[in-house]
């Protein structure tokens, strides 16, 4: 089984849930930076949630099914088509062997994810599939995908070999290259963060403040809450930089380095936060003035260069309350995913 | 030393500047929190004069006790990390390893050699003597996979970094920035002066252990002949780098 990159869009690559136990030696967690997008495109298909996928970003990628596949896209909406029509998102679709999927540029959101059921069987790396495009290891060689890469997609799970079946019949019975059911596993569609064209606020990150650091005066402290930011267009998987009101430092020179992870707000000697992102370096020097809670990392992951970005904050149990009602809510799409039978 | 929360998921462990506090350091504290295999711990990781624990609050949630279905998540990790260093034996910490390094000083391996021992009022073979004669310590590994920023640099022997950092610095490449002083494990952009190479590997993805250093190793670097002359340099490194381990071109490295 298999799937062939045609076209890779602006930057695609093979992503899954991360590396664990390696930042130690210097090695980053990785992974999917729209953690929820992932896992659901892999729930739909009837993969384990952190299964490689393909993580497509602003301008999508042309693809071709090298056999017959049962698919999911989700994340950010680049309108994808196959045989003349417009392909569904959130749900399974299955196609044919040798039909074209193509996805156009992101209308809303940054990152657009391809699950395939039987997941992308690039060989694991250091306990993970995902690319380290810095460190030249994982997914395709270390390396974004191009044109002429065939990516290798493992067995189905039964469940998804059902659906693959029933799908094919339809899609036989109608004479088409693909077929999908009329239910969403997404009622809200695009569930990643709105963008400053439709949202006055922009996307709002709650986040914890760090307490632990006399580097910010407490004007700045209250001023990071305040202000609205602009995402550059030199953001990326290591980190989403953000442009406004400088923020002002008691202290001038870096600290020293210590551990960092996604979500840490690094604010250079510049004064411009850094959101930190998937791909972030292990450790880092400079002041952190707060995290941005888990639950809301997904948010960070569709934001645009150019999208309004605001900081609210939020308590550390509060922030633990919000991800395990997220939690809960993806064991109960887990579980009525597997409920539905063709 | 103590426990303070960074963000939602993970714990940091600080020791305040003048290690009154030191019956324990970083790179032990972290073996200890290793050895402990606590299974909602996700990574440790030990720098100069701290120890990040990146946990993973949903698996803590599922053991720490709560009132009405909101478990106590902070409460669970500082207790449970304090109960793990509390309770190890003082034999538990491991005698640090000790790895020699054999370096190519100068030449084509080392082309800052000659201004750095400028700087420091040296010759290049007394620099060379000096730098190669200093015990040095992993104080973290970072910047990139198997990276070593190693303390016990010789007052005299700190440089500045690079005014304009080098788009390319061969693997192997050792460096001195300020009080510190490393060595590439990959070929990379970098602004530290260069004054030479070893062959070692310092990490391989695919290897049982990855990185040739950890945090609380004790580094010594022996010298070598075949400083090399210039252009030998290049072709060599070729040799031995790996095919798809370089490290991030500027083309690998596209907006968003």
């Amino acid at each position: 089984m298999g799937l062939i990159v045609r076209s890779p869009g602006l930057l695609t690559t093979v992503q899954d849930g991360g590396r664990a136990g390696y930042r130690a030696i210097g090695v980053v967690a990785g992974g999917a930076m729209d953690e929820v997008a992932l896992r659901t495109a892999n729930l739909i298909v009837g993969n384990p949630e952190g299964a490689a996928a393909l993580e497509m970003t602003l301008a999508g990628a042309e693809l071709e099914a090298a056999d017959d596949l049962l698919i999911a896209v989700t994340g950010a909406e680049m309108s994808p088509a196959a045989d003349g029509g417009r392909l569904p998102m959130g749900r399974p679709v299955w196609v044919r062997r040798g039909t074209v999927i193509r996805f156009g540029r992101a209308a809303r959101g940054c990152r657009a994810y391809v699950a395939v059921a039987g997941g992308i069987d690039v060989p694991p790396v250091l306990g993970g599939r995902g690319t380290d495009i810095r460190a030249g290891f994982g997914g395709a060689d270390g390396r974004p995908l191009r044109a002429g890469d065939t990516l290798p997609v493992g067995a189905p799970a039964a469940w998804a070999a059902a659906w693959a079946a029933a799908l094919a019949a339809q899609a036989a019975a109608a004479g088409r290259a693909w077929a999908a059911p009329g239910w969403c596993a997404l009622p809200g569609g695009f569930a990643g963060g709105g963008s400053a064209r439709d949202a006055a606020d922009g996307v709002v990150l709650r986040a914890v403040p760090f307490a632990d650091t006399d580097a910010f005066t407490a004007e700045s402290r209250e001023r990071f809450f305040r202000e609205p930011y602009t995402a550059a267009p030199d953001s990326d998987r290591m980190g989403v930089r953000l442009a406004g009101p400088p923020l002002s430092l008691t202290v001038r020179t870096e600290m020293r380095s210590r551990g960092v992870l996604p979500g840490a707000v690094q604010v250079p000697s510049g004064g411009q936060p850094i959101v930190l992102g998937a791909d972030c370096q292990t450790t880092g020097g400079y002041p952190v003035i707060a995290h941005v809670a888990a639950v809301d990392l997904p948010l960070l992951a569709q934001v645009r260069p150019g999208d309004r970005v605001r900081f609210r904050p939020v308590g550390l149990d509060e922030a633990h309350r919000l991800l395990l009602r997220r939690e809960a809510n993806m064991r109960l799409l887990a579980v009525g995913l597997r409920c539905r039978l063709p | 030393m103590r426990w303070v929360p960074a963000g939602d998921r993970a714990a940091v462990a600080v020791w305040e500047s003048g290690g009154a506090d030191a019956e324990i350091g970083p790179a032990a504290c972290a073996a200890r929190i290793e050895a402990a295999r606590l299974p909602w711990v996700v990574d440790v990781v030990p720098a100069y004069d701290t120890v990040t624990v990146v946990y993973d609050p949903v698996s803590v949630a599922g053991r720490a006790p709560g009132e009405s279905g909101a478990p106590a998540v902070w409460p669970f990790v500082e207790s449970a990390l304090r109960r793990v260093l509390a309770g190890g034996e003082a034999g538990a910490a491991a005698k640090p390893r000790v790895v020699e390094v054999p370096v190519r000083y100068g030449g084509a391996d080392g082309p800052d050699l000659e201004a750095c021992a400028e700087r420091s009022g040296l010759a290049p073979d007394a620099f060379v003597a000096a730098h190669a004669s200093a015990r040095y310590t992993v104080a973290l590994i970072g910047f990139m996979p198997g990276f070593p920023y190693l303390s016990g640099l010789p007052e005299r022997l700190a440089q500045p970094r690079l005014s304009a950092p080098r788009r390319r610095v061969p693997a192997g490449s050792v460096g001195i920035a300020g009080a510190q002083t490393g060595v590439y494990p990959f070929d990379s952009p970098g602004g530290w002066q260069i004054i030479g190479r070893t062959d070692l590997k310092l990490f391989d993805p695919h290897a049982a252990e990855p990185s040739l250093l950890r945090a609380g190793d004790i580094v010594r670097f022996v010298p070598i002949a075949g400083g090399g002359t210039p252009g030998t340099g290049s072709a060599h490194g070729a040799g031995f780098r790996k095919e798809g381990h370089r490290w991030g071109s500027s083309s690998d490295r596209p907006g968003c």
